[in-house]
């Protein structure tokens, strides 16, 4: 008994061992890279539109499989990559050499709308700076612009104030850092604690390296400065001229020593909270949501108003820009290369279902379903009117004005805008070929049928149907410096192979300047904060800068030399 | 007729040392899969590794990431912070020791039995809440400056305080080990021989001497032995104290060695560079190992090799 018994427990295993029957109606599953941290949500990626059409289309099911920087290189010296990759600009030559990527002028049946019209002059650019010695198109670039050819009501840049508190005193002309600074010093006087009784300070960040240097870039005087040329360290291009810049030996024009100076008057006027050398960002989004700064850094401070517009539908409580020409305007950035070289998609040379894996990249291709993954399902959220020109559906607008724009509920219950927005092939500001962009909800319009409580009272109080409006008028006016001129991240393109030495000596001279910031910022005098300039000068030499500036920047001039006719070409088509 | 018995009994010890050696198999499996086939990555510091690349189509560099290791200024702050951080843990050795002793002094089951979880309970709060908690107490706004600034004093945040940061780290890192490090001594104590007390009772000692001329010399074994294992891992300070703690103003006295290597091999991915590092610490922990042992050899008579 107890044999039989045995056998037939063995058999059980034996055959639950055994591959299940794939049934007929079973989606075929293409897996996909993802390294942001922001794609990860579930209920943002499979909840999306796309991700379910491409299901009810084709039986495709597209998941993602997110990698840390960690896990990301593991997976390089693994080389067991998902179907669809995703790739920074420290790989890209790893991938090229190795022969990762699937040359897709192979496929040109099976990708009509990679090999269109639309993407003919990004696919050229790729095939010249990515596609090797045969000039192969082996990458695909995400997010081509121009990118915020409208700005964003919400933008993250500028000099971003307490819209209450600036209104009431009366708006006044910002034109320097210094002016920045007396403004935040008037509105702290206003407003010195919160209703519970905690300090109020001007300006705080957290604990990362970015959002020091990343104000200094902004600011117009001594930055005005591409922060993604070679991200992490002080070498930045001009958006404006296009030219590197040495940020840790040139005073003049840097952002650390931009934004040194700035957060060292801050702090010398009791408006920089100490804390922004350790905190994490969640202790300071925790800080913000309490009302404990009146400004803020770059891409923070929105969790004020998210936060009291909860219980105030009506609160203008909210840290935006103020349209200020001491800082630049995020907008009308060029964007010919997407994202790259921070962000490209190739194909695994050996995926597992090339068939599906090229349907899912060119359906993501295909510009209806680019404006899909911006405005939702055409026919239900959008469609052409009987001239020809495509606009949101009422029910669009509704569900705009009832969940906000780009708020998770929207996402949630829309599944619009979700997972895929880092990932779409052009940005929302990028041209359809029907002419008009492909998110609909950027024109001013649109917003203005959308306008949350901070940004009516913002849009009346200057008279425009909402914020973007007056951006881009001062941007228009020739007031306050846009984007436009910038291709430094098309250069970068070009230089994606740094030596290891070359390498390490930038890494080691960023984590000197990482280090130092506590000390200029809390110097008490403008002779201490000289003193350590000095100190930290000697250390940067000692430390061989000279040798890594001379690489990038040679590196750097040869690459432009290569891209700047077609971005001349470019300019000269938008005009 | 004793030949004969040892003859019968031999081939049954040789069977039952056969049936111990299948039962510790899959462990010795483990461990040379984990610990000693992973050696062969070593072989990376000798090349200029990139993720992606088969090794050998890498640059060779032989010694040089050695080389530079031992030239750089880094690494001296770097072994300096390591080697401070590991002296201060290194005196706080025998307190785990005297907390167990204490603990089996207490009478009362129930208290004692509530004082070693409250004292073992920090060991299981991860260091990313402990961080949470200090920054709460310790940070300038925290509760120990709302305290000071009630009484009228300056405040002072010692989470940035370059002179603190020494004897604070050391000080929360035995609040959070210190339960769990007795523990050991604990099971120790209770193999004593009970008959030993008693006979020290009888002899006139109290409780104290029991304690100091039966519990402590009864324990020195287990201490010798960890104390072996702590020398052998001077130089292994781990990193997810100082990781969490870390900031700009205190990283040149809170970077050990573990916080750099993973700085420089995982974040900044200069694997090689790291790996040289790794290969380093390791001969450096065997020989510190066999100095103590030796030491404790000659000394007392006991090691563990």
């Amino acid at each position: 008994m107890k044999k039989v018994l045995s056998f037939l427990l063995a058999l059980a295993m034996v055959i639950s061992l055994l591959p299940a029957a794939v049934a007929d109606d079973e989606p075929i599953v293409v897996t996909m890279c993802l390294n942001h941290s922001s794609d990860l949500d579930d209920g943002k990626w499979y909840n999306s539109n796309e991700i379910k059409m491409l299901r009810e289309l084709y039986n495709i099911d597209l998941q993602y499989q997110y990698y840390d920087s960690e896990q990301y290189a593991m997976l390089f010296a693994g080389r067991d990559f998902p179907d669809i990759m995703t790739c920074n600009a420290d790989y890209l030559d790893t991938v090229r050499d190795n022969g990762y990527a699937l040359n897709l002028d192979e496929y040109k049946d099976l990708l009509p709308n990679v090999f269109s019209d639309t993407y003919t002059a990004t696919n050229e650019l790729s095939r010249a700076m990515l596609g090797g010695e045969n000039k192969e198109l082996l990458f695909l670039f995400p997010c081509i612009g121009p990118e915020d050819t409208n700005c964003d009501d919400n933008t993250s840049w500028g000099i971003r104030l307490r819209w209450d508190l600036y209104k009431e005193l009366g708006c006044p002309e910002i034109k320097s850092a210094d002016d920045w600074i007396e403004v935040m010093k008037q509105m702290v006087a206003m407003n010195p604690t919160t209703e519970n009784g905690e300090k109020v300070y001007g300006i705080g960040t957290w604990n990362a390296f970015s959002r020091f240097y990343q104000t200094g870039c902004m600011l117009i005087d001594g930055g005005n400065l591409n922060p993604w040329v070679y991200g992490g360290t002080m070498y930045m291009s001009g958006w404006d001229d296009c030219v590197l810049y040495n940020g840790y030996t040139n005073l003049e024009r840097s952002a650390y020593w931009t934004a040194m100076k700035f957060f060292n008057k801050c702090w010398r006027e009791g408006l920089f909270d100490e804390e922004s050398f350790y905190m994490t960002s969640d202790q300071l989004k925790a800080k913000v949501r309490a009302g404990r700064y009146v400004s803020a850094v770059p891409y923070e401070g929105k969790e004020l108003y998210n936060e009291l517009s909860k219980d105030d539908p009506t609160t203008t409580t909210a840290i935006v820009n103020i349209g200020s020409n001491a800082a630049f305007c995020f907008a009308n950035k060029p964007q010919m290369t997407g994202n790259a070289p921070s962000d490209n998609i190739f194909i695994n040379k050996k995926c597992k279902n090339l068939e599906a894996t090229l349907t899912v990249l060119n359906f993501f291709s295909d510009p209806d379903i680019v404006r899909t993954c911006f405005n939702g399902i055409k026919g239900v959220d959008w469609d052409y009117d009987e001239a020809g020109v495509p606009h949101l559906t009422e029910k669009a607008i509704s569900d705009i004005q009832t969940y906000g724009a780009n708020t998770d509920e929207y996402y949630a219950n829309t599944g619009i805008y979700g997972g895929f927005s880092e990932w779409t092939r052009f940005t929302g500001t990028g041209i359809h070929p029907d002419g008009y962009t492909y998110d609909l909800g950027k024109t001013f319009e649109v917003r203005a049928m959308t306008l949350n409580s901070w940004q009516k009272n913002f849009a009346d109080y200057f008279g425009v149907s909402c914020p973007s409006e007056y951006y881009m008028q001062q941007v228009n006016a020739g007031l306050v410096n846009d984007l436009s001129g910038d291709y430094g991240q098309m250069v970068a393109l070009g230089i994606t192979d740094i030596p290891m030495d070359i390498k390490r000596i930038m890494d080691e001279c960023a984590s000197i300047a990482e280090r130092a910031m506590p000390e200029l910022i809390m110097a008490q005098t403008d002779e201490e904060f000289a003193e350590i300039q000095n100190r930290l000068l000697t250390e940067w030499e000692e430390a061989d800068e000279a040798t890594a500036w001379a690489w990038c920047e040679n590196a750097f001039n040869e690459a432009k030399a290569v891209v700047e006719p077609a971005f001349q070409m470019y300019q000269q088509s938008r005009k | 007729m004793q030949t004969n018995l040892s003859q019968s009994i031999r081939p049954r010890k040789k069977k039952r040392n056969w049936q111990l050696f299948w039962i510790l198999l899959p462990m010795l499996i483990l461990v040379v899969m984990f610990h000693y086939v992973p050696l062969a990555g070593w072989a990376l510091s000798l090349f200029e590794y990139k993720p992606g690349y088969p090794l050998l189509q890498n640059k060779f560099i032989g010694l040089k990431y050695f080389q530079m290791i031992l030239t750089k200024s880094t690494t001296r702050r770097v072994m300096r912070n390591t080697l401070i951080f590991s002296s201060l843990d290194f005196l706080t050795l025998p307190l785990p020791m005297l907390l167990a002793v204490l603990l089996n002094e207490i009478r009362s089951d129930r208290f004692r039995k509530l004082a070693q979880v409250i004292t073992t309970l920090p060991h299981f709060i991860s260091w990313v809440i402990v961080y949470s908690l200090a920054f709460a107490l310790f940070s300038s706004e925290g509760l120990l400056n709302q305290l000071r600034a009630e009484l009228n004093l300056p405040a002072q945040s010692i989470l940035t305080d370059r002179n603190a940061v020494y004897w604070f780290q050391t000080l929360i890192a035995l609040w959070k080990g210190l339960g769990w490090s007795a523990i050991i001594y604990i099971a120790a104590i209770a193999g004593i021989d009970q008959e030993l007390y008693e006979a020290a009772t009888v002899d006139g000692a109290g409780r104290f001497r029991c304690a100091l001329h039966v519990t402590i010399p009864g324990l020195m074994p287990t201490f010798i032995v960890l104390m072996l294992l702590r020398v052998s891992n001077f130089i292994n300070s781990g990193i997810d104290q100082y990781y969490v703690f870390q900031n700009n103003i205190i990283y040149n006295n809170i970077e050990v060695l573990d916080l750099y290597v993973y700085t420089v091999g995982l974040k900044k991915q200069d694997y090689s560079y790291a790996i040289a590092a790794g290969i380093m610490k390791s001969f450096i922990s065997i020989a510190l190992l066999f100095i103590a042992n030796t030491t404790a050899k000659k000394v007392r008579g006991e090691s563990i090799i």
